[in-house]
């Protein structure tokens, strides 16, 4: 297992005091496989990201473990962990626009990873910035290297990002929605070359997306996310074709399909729940249209559906099943390809 | 951005003014035309003519030469204040900004005690208290110039530190000084970059106060200020005795404001 993260719970202060923002993830990654995490905005899906990386404000408070080859770097030092990051573990933000310093060429900003993790000479960095820049599909790369970033399109610009975070061969590559911000051309590019990176390297992907194009594109994994907790965990065909949360089947529904013109797109009503007032039960409760009262009272623990498929809600406990009749309210698959 | 400059007649002066400035400081032996010390009191207080083009002053000295030689003490005066007070003033105010809490309030706070009073009367009080030279005076503009850069440099920081390129050199590995001083600094010393070109001037202008109330340059040495403050008495016999060096400091300091503003408007994308 490349990377395990247990019982991760994040923290952050708010006036004076401590609101819960990510409750209790937990989930793993193995080597070579690309694991995608979905969820509206809000739900916490950027603050994992952050928090595996220990990219938090001063007032954080992260409890939980998180295990990262083997090592369980939630223990480790500032400085101990300034080696892991970019080196052993790498992140590529939303948006490349303004995640490259703007007065520094391209070049040196690929290197500097290659300086702060490894002793190559300069000669070596170059080449090996060269051959990044080749690998991440940029044509020119003896003059691009020179570049700064404003000459570069978007699409070139998160090209160079991703060489960025490759340059010290990470075993574990975090994505932050890498292709929000692109046009929908530059979009399959860019998924197209992390399909590829990933043939190739036998790198871990947590791939953070709103999009479920995407996650159709590139995972082999799915966590959905809502309000700070995973609600429901599932291989990525299962999903699509056994989506059982309603709250994935909601995500699912506001898809548009191709050739199915539809009066109104799925939409869930309501907005996720701010930290503050969330509610004691399940927290999608609110804006669920199956919700019951054991709903409102308890939260419901994750459940093995089918091999590997795990959901967190009341519609597939046993007991809940066999006291009641509500089996004909499990919603249907809403997905058809 | 060559052309931009050029394209503003205002900041073409300032230009050509500093240039002169620059060029009278460099080649000042070849273009003065008698020793900026030299007495003779043969020819004292002779108005201007063309063997003295500013003519001369109570002891015969020629106030052409030593208003050229007085460049060289001006520019050195302002570059070496701003040379002390920017990068002092850039660091503590990037320091202040990036790291915030107890090390900001320090810093800012002591910049708001050297703030709380007028710059000029700070500086006469520590050119007072060290004795009067022009390296004190250096030493005392500087102590009270430092807070600007800080202020502005920490203002820049500010708008710039959550910035993303930031969060992503965190996540490649960089320590906080490599940020601070690979990414935040170069990102945020545009602004006192312009102060500082401003600064010139009025540091020149701030030297000459000193030394025209006598804390600054001592006699014989041809400092503008020093120059007009012994010109004082003999103002009603001899108006060019004042005049000139007074133009000198006047042109100096509207120079090098033009070249700053021009600079602003330059490098300032929000007035494009």
């Amino acid at each position: 297992m490349l990377l395990d993260v247990k019982d991760m719970s994040l923290s952050l202060k708010r006036e004076g005091k401590y609101i819960r923002i990510l409750d209790q993830i937990s989930f793993h990654v193995n080597e070579g496989e690309t694991i995608g995490i979905v969820g509206e905005s809000g739900c916490g899906k950027s603050m994992t990201a952050l928090s595996l990386m220990r990219l938090l404000p001063d007032k954080a408070r992260l409890e939980g473990k998180v295990v990262l080859q083997g090592d369980e770097i939630t223990s480790f030092s500032k400085r101990k962990l300034e080696k892991v990051r970019g080196n052993q573990m790498s992140m590529i933000f939303q948006n490349p626009l303004t995640s490259l310093n703007p007065l520094q060429t391209v070049g040196i900003q690929i290197e500097e990873s290659i300086i702060l993790h490894t002793k190559m000479g300069k000669q070596q960095r170059r080449k090996r910035v060269l051959q990044l820049l080749n690998e991440v599909g940029l044509p020119r790369s003896e003059e691009l290297i020179d570049d700064y970033p404003h000459q570069l399109s978007g699409g070139m610009r998160q090209r160079i990002m991703i060489a960025m975070a490759m340059a010290c061969e990470p075993q574990l590559l975090i994505c932050d929605e890498p292709t929000t911000a692109l046009d929908v051309t530059v979009q399959a590019q860019i998924l197209e070359l992390m399909n590829e990176i990933k043939k190739e390297t036998q790198m871990g992907i947590i791939m953070i997306t709103h999009d479920m194009g995407v996650i159709a594109e590139v995972c082999d994994r799915v966590i959905v996310m809502y309000a700070g907790k995973i609600v429901e965990e599932a291989p990525v065909i299962e999903l699509f074709l056994n989506p059982k949360h309603p709250y994935t089947l909601g995500l699912l529904d506001s898809i548009p399909k191709m050739g199915i013109r539809k009066q109104k797109l799925g939409s869930i009503p309501g907005t996720v729940p701010s930290p503050e007032k969330m509610p004691t039960g399940c927290r999608f409760v609110d804006r669920c249209s199956h919700a019951m009262d054991q709903c409102r009272n308890t939260l419901p623990e994750m459940i093995e559906i089918n091999e590997n498929h795990y959901t967190a809600c009341w519609l597939y406990d046993e007991e809940v099943n066999k006291s009641g009749s509500i089996g004909s309210q499990k919603p249907e698959t809403a997905f058809h390809y | 951005m060559v052309r931009r400059i050029t394209s503003s007649p205002l900041t073409l002066i300032g230009l050509v003014i500093v240039l002169i400035i620059i060029v009278c400081a460099l080649f000042a032996p070849l273009i003065a035309t008698h020793s900026p010390t030299e007495v003779n009191l043969q020819s004292k207080l002779e108005a201007p003519s063309t063997s003295h083009y500013f003519g001369t002053d109570e002891v015969g000295r020629d106030i052409f030469s030593r208003i050229v030689y007085g460049t060289r003490i001006s520019l050195r005066i302002g570059l070496l204040v701003v040379l002390i007070a920017f990068p002092i003033g850039t660091i503590l105010g990037a320091i202040a900004g990036y790291f915030g809490g107890g090390v900001d309030q320090i810093i800012m706070r002591i910049t708001d005690v050297f703030l709380s009073f007028p710059g000029i009367i700070l500086a006469m009080s520590i050119a007072a208290a060290l004795g009067p030279s022009i390296e004190n005076v250096m030493l005392a503009l500087a102590a009270t110039w430092w807070p600007w850069y800080t202020r502005i440099v920490r203002s820049s920081v500010l708008s710039i530190k959550n910035a993303e390129f930031i969060e992503a050199s965190r996540a490649l590995g960089a320590n906080p000084f490599r940020i601070l001083f690979k990414e935040i600094i170069p990102n945020s010393i545009g602004p006192a970059t312009i102060q500082a070109s401003l600064d010139l001037g009025f540091v020149i202008l701030a030297a000459a106060g000193l030394s025209f109330i006598g804390l600054g340059a001592q006699p014989p040495s041809p400092e503008w200020g020093a120059m007009l403050s012994n010109s004082r008495e003999i103002l009603r016999d001899a108006w060019w005795a004042a005049t000139f060096p007074g133009l000198a400091i006047l042109l100096t300091v509207l120079g090098f404001n033009l070249v700053g503003d021009g600079l602003n408007d330059v490098l300032d994308p929000k007035q494009r």
